[in-house]
């Protein structure tokens, strides 16, 4: 009997070993990269949030960014897209079930909504050394997920908000409202100003305070015209303060107005561009850092034909014209006083010098005897390289056919004599902000790697101006609108300074409106800066004859109809108003 | 029978006046000649008795001629003899089919098999050596109710597919090849979990248990419901060494194939196709036109006569080759079993070969009497050869041209002039392409069993099995299967596994009056690494090298992976068996499971069980009853897990990415697109099995009868998730199958003379297979193989439903359809919604992989030292995607089986389409129809025989047993379908590999 109890004794040892042995049944998986597993340390934390900035180069360089924040305006039309996107061009048959690039963007959102909240949830429990540093890790996350909320609820209204990563398997979904939105974009980019860092060194492109200070702005003033009285006073109030803070720290900020329009959009001042608050980096020394391959498409897409032209070949100068997206309406064109401001000259190209001898056409006898010319003149070039060849302008032209070279003016382009729709769409006067001859190495080529800013000082001059009109302040209005138009003006030959500026009684919203258009245009904002002030109805009706579908309920993009079958839900979350 | 009985009486009744006292000597030996020891002879009422000697014979004093001498030994069918005036008596033993005595293991334990309540399938190592083949599962087709087996392929070494009573797990529809993984039972080698019992030697194998109700297989708990296969062993037994030898050598061949055409067929193919084109007039044309129909070097070897049969130049006779020698004995502490065995086999095609070589040594030792310890281990080393199958384009390509050059070697482009048609015996050129594989395997289990009191046992094993693996392909510029893209291609893959098992268990049994009760209790850790690295690389700038210098190949295109998967699980479980009076029994089950592979808030989940059985044979009503030997009612229901999570399954995978900062380049992290679902729990599958077992008329008839319904939960399937969540899909417990089906194993002894025995296993399974649920409710149709429709078998097949071909005069009707312009020759398919158009909505499932029912029957008759047994098996109900059926080649180019009956005007068939010039198969509507087809096969299995030497005879060469015999496999298959006749169904429709016939020689000798 003594043995026995040895053996038990040894038995339930043996089993209480055992007991032990089986709390280790956590899971390692050093090959298959596993969220918990590369997400735990501040360096895994790293990828999280670098993931993060990842889906903003897919609205920002790409067609479908352009569509959905500028097109559908009273600024642009889009003959060439009138197939794939009529949703976003004119707002003809847009249904749940189509408009490409708004079944596109809905997700690309949502996937990196997703990730920040991840990261936002994850980084808490990781363990850093530095507090400030992991606040400042946080709070790129969390610029960045206002970021997308704030492209989500203006694009799509009131729709899903979810604030944690999506861990379990999510078939039910509930609406919130718009100011729920607008609750978490506020205090993320509250929490955002306080830790991020000033400067982010050679990463540039990575969200700093001036980033997170100019979103507030937007989102401040975003936000304002969705209340009234008070409320809407408190929201303009704290948008101008935010735009206040920013134009009156600039130094400290890192951040001031360049000294002329164009030289903000030369492509050489493009990286690190000092008015820039925040911009969508791509990388021109390792492509394969960006987003896809062909990183910044931007130089395209506003480009109008001109390689088919005599006298001109593709160059790198002129840009690569093959995808032609996006015209200006007549009224953008008209928009400015060219004489007197900068701004058109900076922001669009009338005309193009010879740059191929072999295309440059000929004189003919014909031509000679038609035009009395001198005999010798036959089989010489009409005109050399380096002379216009072509002229496309917003000005009317009397007896076009005369000149040697091609012109098109605005009468053969709008329907001047009528309400000035849309002759044709094939030549126009292209906006040439994008333009990109440097990152570039062939003129055919596709992608481009410059940066796209994102928000710049002057949106904010802008935002103060309307905040202060709207506070009821038309004057200090007048004195934020005046820094802009006082770099706008022509200053030689003759000095249009005095001009260009404009007093407290011309301030109204759609003088606001229109300067945006005219300082801002082409920079993913219009579609925005309409819904925001609700003009987009009046303005469109007014101003861009060609878009005749436009009805209240386009203020909102409709939900995807495959994300409403995908929830069990679907009936009660519900499409949004006017596309059932 | 009763007549006998009472004869018998009547002649002892005779006798009694008789009372000269003898002394009776003998020798017993079993059905096959050897001798029986330890057999239990009682002169029937008295207590005098004698036990036989280690040579099975026995001497027994004191009997009258009037004595009834009773024979007995467990496993045997007892025998009563009257002594008679005789001094010798001899008595040959038959096998007790049923052995109720017997043993059978179940998890974790054994019990008797008059004890058991759930439903549990043995095999002995007799049944599994009949048919000598690789591996041991092969042998036992169509002899266990609810287990569906078929050879995988004719492959040398291929596998089994294996199902016990039907599919419960769905699987992603994308990876169609998890799915057999996921249907997979378990299996469980001397107590070791996750061992290939394809590793093993056959002739080791002391038996093989299966384990189908939930009431056995609940045990394991969260990988029981595919049931468990539970592999025993030799072991060594106490007494004389013993030394025995287990031979065969076996000729594969005279494979069923389907032919190709040739010669003149060939040629009146291509006129066929030609003439419904309008390009070919037979009234018209004549042999000189030939030109119209084939080009300059086709012409040229028509002229010459120079036809090619392919499929027959890369078919030979492949060949089994199988010695085992084994040594096994011991005394009253130790007692030992040792073996080694060599297994080679060679395919019907050239270069495709497996070796294997084992090696196993099992020992047990008493240390005292309540003290032992163990071990059983083996070595398993294979090696195997793999080929590209050529057959498929033997099948397809022109049958002419030169195969061979004049000096005998390969010629790579046998069509002069056609650079493009590479000759399907290319890879037979040396070092042109490899594909080999080498594994080391280590089994190994060590034990220690303590008895501290009566009743109490407490037994611990620890088991690890190691596998070390490494293939290597070398494909060179012309090889098969770089056709096409003419650069050399290499690889290796190398991997290495660790799997270890810890087991204790305590066992406590108690018998207190009526009371019978055994208390099992247990703990099961298992822990499972492979560590996986691969590379392979293009253009590799010596072809010498093989792939052995992968750092020559090109840097572009080179691949390198290497990959970890790891898993653990801990389990508890307890079963309490419980018999009162002999006649009720009770068995609870409880296991509890907890596995890294789930998510930590449902990491652990548990198993229940139970069964009740009735021996109503011992109850009074039926005492008096002799014709009734035994009978048995039991029912069990529980609940067993399926295993359909895989490792991080739920977890969310990420993906890395680069992405600038400035200049500045850095490391991001997305989700996969399919995410993790921390939810993830198992499938679990319910099961509620009914059963009877009957043994009648002294055991000559066993009768042994189940019923099932087995409802699946719980089943992973991937589901969509809406984009806003930010994922993109899912695996969810959301699918759900029902499997319901009735078993019936009936064995008999037909005839039990001396001399002669006939006895009959009977086994039918019919088992019914579908999708009771899916996400939503709804059906996920893709394509015709891997649809899920609710109401029918996992597997099934969604298309059209073929009705024939359409024929001249059919065209009123074949203008109804609109969307489609039919013309006569065309496949002709059902409009199931009677619209004007064939589209997607007339498609229906057309049937399923899985049999409607299987049966085998078996029958052995012996007669003196000579046995031959006949084994048929049927397998009705199953569909195949037979693809040499989609071999047909309309066109007229390339080539197609011989004896397919196309239309044409003047042959109104329903079977092909008509052949046409220049067109696909795929240009036909409903092409797809063509190659599914009802695989219903019934197959003379095998046939064996026999001869065991007389022990004298055998005793000359120095052996206690010499046994030799012959088998034939696969001798007849017939097809319900005419389109399978040169074709084993068997084989599930593949057109590469096909099975073959097999003629086997062999030779058992124990000394």
């Amino acid at each position: 009997m003594k043995n026995t109890k040895h053996i038990l004794t040894l038995a339930s040892g043996v089993l209480s070993l055992f007991f032990i042995n089986s709390c280790e049944l956590d899971e390692y998986n050093p090959s298959g990269s596993t969220a918990d597993i590369i997400w735990s340390t501040p360096e895994g934390i790293e990828t999280l949030v670098n993931a993060c900035y990842q889906n903003q180069r897919a609205w920002y360089g790409k067609m479908d960014g352009v569509l959905a924040s500028e097109v559908g305006t009273d600024l642009w039309f889009s003959q060439q897209k009138d197939g794939y996107a009529k949703e976003f061009v004119k707002y003809e048959n847009f249904l749940p079930t189509t408009g490409n690039p708004n079944k596109a963007l809905w997700p690309i959102m949502y996937e990196a909504l997703n990730l920040c909240n991840a990261a936002i949830g994850r980084i808490q429990d990781v363990p850093y050394t530095s507090a400030e540093a992991k606040m400042a890790k946080e709070g790129e996350a969390r610029f960045l997920r206002a970021f997308y909320l704030w492209h989500i609820v203006e694009t799509w209204g009131g729709v899903y908000l979810p604030v944690t990563e999506t861990k379990e398997v999510m078939l039910n979904a509930k609406r919130s409202s718009v100011e729920e939105f607008y609750n978490v974009i506020i205090e993320d980019l509250k929490f955002a100003v306080d830790n991020l860092p000033i400067d982010q060194g050679e990463e540039y492109t990575r969200a700093t305070r001036k980033s997170a200070m100019g979103l507030l702005a937007r989102a401040y003033i975003s936000r304002a015209y969705y209340s009234n009285g008070s409320e809407a006073e408190n929201y303009f109030t704290l948008a101008r303060d935010v735009a206040r803070e920013i134009i009156e720290n600039q130094a400290t900020l890192g951040v001031s107005l360049h000294n002329n329009y164009a030289e903000l959009w030369n492509p050489q001042n493009n990286k690190r561009n000092k008015e820039a608050l925040y911009v969508v980096g791509n990388s021109t020394g390792n492509p394969l850092l960006n987003y896809d391959l062909n990183a910044n498409r931007l130089h395209m897409y506003f480009l109008t034909t001109y390689n088919t032209k005599p006298g001109m070949a593709i160059s790198l100068e002129y840009g690569n014209e093959k995808e032609r997206r996006t015209m200006p309406t007549l009224f953008l064109l008209d928009l400015f006083d060219e004489t007197k401001d900068s701004r058109y000259e900076a922001s669009f190209q009338e005309v193009w010098y010879a740059n191929d001898s072999t295309k440059i056409p000929r004189w003919t006898q014909g031509e000679i005897d038609a035009l009395e010319l001198d005999p010798g003149l036959k089989g010489k070039r009409k005109f050399n390289v380096g002379d216009t060849a072509l002229y496309v302008t917003k000005k009317s032209i009397e007896n076009e056919s005369d000149k040697w070279y091609v012109v098109v003016d605005r009468d053969s382009v709008y329907n001047t004599a009528g309400n000035g729709e849309i002759k044709l769409g094939k030549d126009y006067v292209p906006l040439i902000k994008y333009l990109d001859p440097i990152t570039r190495t062939l003129p055919g080529e596709v992608p481009g790697f410059l940066d796209i800013i994102i928000i710049r000082l002057a949106e904010i001059y802008l935002i103060a101006a309307e905040a202060e009109l709207q506070l009821g302040n038309p004057d200090a209005a007048a004195g934020y609108i005046n820094v802009l138009r006082t770099r706008a003006a022509k200053k030689t030959p003759v000095d249009h300074t005095v001009d260009m500026q404009v007093n407290a009684s011309e301030i109204t919203l759609d003088f606001i409106l229109d300067e945006r258009g005219r300082e801002l245009c082409g920079e993913h904002l219009r579609w925005f800066d309409l819904k925001r002030t609700h003009k987009l109805l009046e303005r469109v009706q007014k101003n861009n004859p060609d878009i005749i579908y436009l009805q209240e309920h386009h203020y909102l993009r409709p939900v995807p109809q495959t994300e409403i079958d995908a929830l069990l839900n679907g009936e009660e979350f519900g499409q949004n108003p006017g596309y059932n | 029978m009763n007549k006998r009985m009472l004869l018998l009486c009547f002649v002892v009744f005779l006798a009694a006046g008789i009372t000269a006292q003898i002394t009776v000597r003998g020798k017993v030996t079993d059905g096959e000649g050897a001798p029986v020891p330890g057999v239990n002879i009682l002169v029937k009422g008295t207590n005098n008795g004698a036990v036989t000697n280690t040579d099975g014979v026995y001497q027994l004093s004191d009997v009258f001629p009037d004595d009834v001498l009773v024979f007995s030994f467990v496993g045997m069918l007892t025998e009563e003899i009257i002594a008679g005036s005789r001094t010798v008596i001899d008595v040959t033993l038959a096998q007790d089919i049923l052995d109720m005595e017997g043993v059978v293991v179940i998890g974790y334990g054994t019990v008797k098999k008059k004890d058991l309540t759930g439903s549990v399938a043995t095999i002995s190592n007799e049944e599994i050596i009949k048919l000598p083949t690789s591996n041991a599962i092969e042998a036992i087709q169509g002899k266990v109710t609810g287990m569906d087996i078929v050879r995988e392929s004719g492959s040398a070494g291929s596998g089994v597919y294996i199902r016990v009573r039907g599919n419960r797990s769905i699987g992603n529809p994308n990876e169609p090849d998890k799915f057999d993984d996921l249907n997979e039972p378990l299996y469980v080698i001397d107590g070791i979990q996750g061992a290939s019992f394809s590793d093993l030697n056959p002739n080791d194998i002391e038996s093989i248990n299966v384990l189908k109700d939930a009431s056995s297989t609940a045990i394991y708990g969260s990988q029981g419901a595919n049931g468990v296969i539970i592999i025993t062993t030799k072991k060594g037994k106490e007494g004389k060494t013993r030394v025995s030898y287990n031979g065969f050598y076996g000729i594969t061949g005279l494979t069923p194939y389907p032919k190709v055409r040739m010669g003149d067929e060939y040629i009146q193919f291509r006129k066929d196709a030609y003439s419904n084109a309008g390009a070919w007039n037979d009234s018209v044309h004549t042999e000189d036109d030939y030109r119209i129909l084939f080009n300059e070097g086709e012409l040229a070897a028509i002229d010459s006569g120079q036809w090619v049969d392919w499929q027959d130049l890369i078919m030979q006779n492949g060949s089994q080759n199988s010695h085992q020698i084994s040594v096994s004995g011991g005394n009253e502490k130790t007692r030992s079993y040792f073996s080694a065995g060599y297994y080679n086999e060679e395919g019907i095609v050239k270069l495709d070969e497996f070796k294997r070589y084992n090696a196993r040594v099992n020992i047990d030792h008493t240390l005292n009497r309540w003290f032992l310890a163990g071990i059983q281990s083996q070595l398993t080393y294979i090696d195997q050869d793999r080929r590209k199958d050529p057959l498929s384009t033997a099948s397809s390509i022109t049958p002419l041209g030169i195969p061979y050059n004049e000096n005998g070697s390969i010629n790579l482009y046998p069509v002069a002039g056609n650079a493009t048609q590479i000759s399907p015996l290319t890879d037979e050129r040396t070092d042109i392409a490899i594909d080999n594989t080498r594994q080391t395997k280590v089994l190994t289990l060590g034990y220690v069993e303590i008895r501290p009191f009566n009743g109490l046992t407490f037994r611990s094993n620890l088991g690890a099995n190691l596998q070390f693996s490494r293939r290597g392909i070398f494909n060179d510029a012309t090889s098969l299967s770089q056709k096409g893209l003419l650069i050399n291609n290499s690889s290796v893959n190398a991997s290495n596994g660790r799997f270890i098992n810890w087991d204790n268990i305590l066992t406590y049994s108690k018998s207190l009056g009526r009371h019978n009760m055994v208390v099992t209790a247990l703990t099961s850790y298992t822990q499972n690494k492979v560590d996986e690295i691969y590379a392979s690389g293009d253009n590799q700038a010596t072809e010498a090298a093989l792939f052995y210098n992968l750092g020559a190949t090109d840097a572009e295109g080179r691949e390198i992976s290497s990959a970890y998967v790891g898993s653990a699980s801990m389990s508890y479980a307890a079963r309490i068996f419980y018999s009162f009076a002999d006649k009720y029994l009770i068995t609870l089950t409880e296991r509890i499971d907890g596995a890294s592979r789930l998510a930590e808030e449902n990491r652990w989940d548990h198993f229940p069980s139970f069964a009740v059985a009735w021996k109503i044979k011992e109850e009074n009503f039926l005492q008096n009853i002799d014709w009734i030997n035994d009978m048995k009612i039991r029912y069990s229901y529980g609940i067993a897990g399926n295993s359909g999570i895989s490792e991080y399954g739920t977890q969310s995978g990420i993906w890395p990415f680069s992405i600038g900062f400035g200049e500045v380049a850095k490391t991001g992290y997305k989700f996969n697109t399919l995410v993790g679902n921390a939810t993830l729990g198992w499938e679990k599958s319910a099961t509620h099995d009914i059963g009877i077992d009957i043994t009648l008329f002294s055991n000559r008839v066993n009768a042994t009868i189940d019923v099932y319904n087995t409802n699946t939960s719980d089943i992973l399937l991937q589901r969509q998730l809406p984009k806003m969540s930010g994922v993109g899909s899912v695996f969810q417990n959301i699918g759900s199958t029902q499997n319901r089906g009735i078993e019936l194993n009936l064995q008999t002894i037909n005839l039990n003379k001396s001399d002669f025995t006939w006895s009959s296993v009977f086994t039918f399974s019919k088992n019914k297979e579908k999708i009771t649920g899916l996400i939503d409710g709804t059906d996920i149709i893709n394509n015709e193989d891997n649809s899920l429709v609710l109401g029918y078998p996992i597997k099934s097949f969604y298309t059209f439903k073929k009705t024939g071909i359409w024929q001249l005069g059919d065209e009123a009707e074949m203008a109804q359809i609109r969307n489609i312009k039919y013309k006569a020759g065309d496949i002709r398919v059902e409009n199931l919604n009677a619209d004007t158009l064939i589209d997607a909505e007339d498609r229906t499932v057309i049937g399923s992989a899985v049999p409607k029912w299987v049966g085998g029957f078996e029958n052995t008759f012996s007669y003196k030292n000579i046995n031959l047994s006949i084994f048929l098996f049927a397998r009705m109900g199953q569909m195949i995607k037979a693809e040499f059926l989609g071999r047909y080649n309309p066109s007229g180019s390339g080539n197609g089986p011989d004896y397919f009956d196309y239309w044409m005007p003047d042959n109104p068939t329903n079977e092909f389409p008509r052949p046409l010039r220049g067109a696909e198969l795929s240009n036909y509507f409903g092409y797809q129809t063509l190659t599914y087809v009802d695989g219903s096969y019934f197959k003379i299995k095998n046939i064996r025989l026999s001869y065991t030497l007389p022990p004298e005879i055998a005793g000359k060469l120095l052996a206690e047993r010499l046994q030799l015999y012959a088998t034939a496999s696969n001798i007849l298959t017939l097809t319900k379908s005419h389109l399978l006749k040169y074709y084993d169904p068997e084989r599930g429709g593949s057109e590469s590999a096909p099975l073959s016939r097999q003629i086997v020689f062999g030779i058992n000798v124990d000394f």
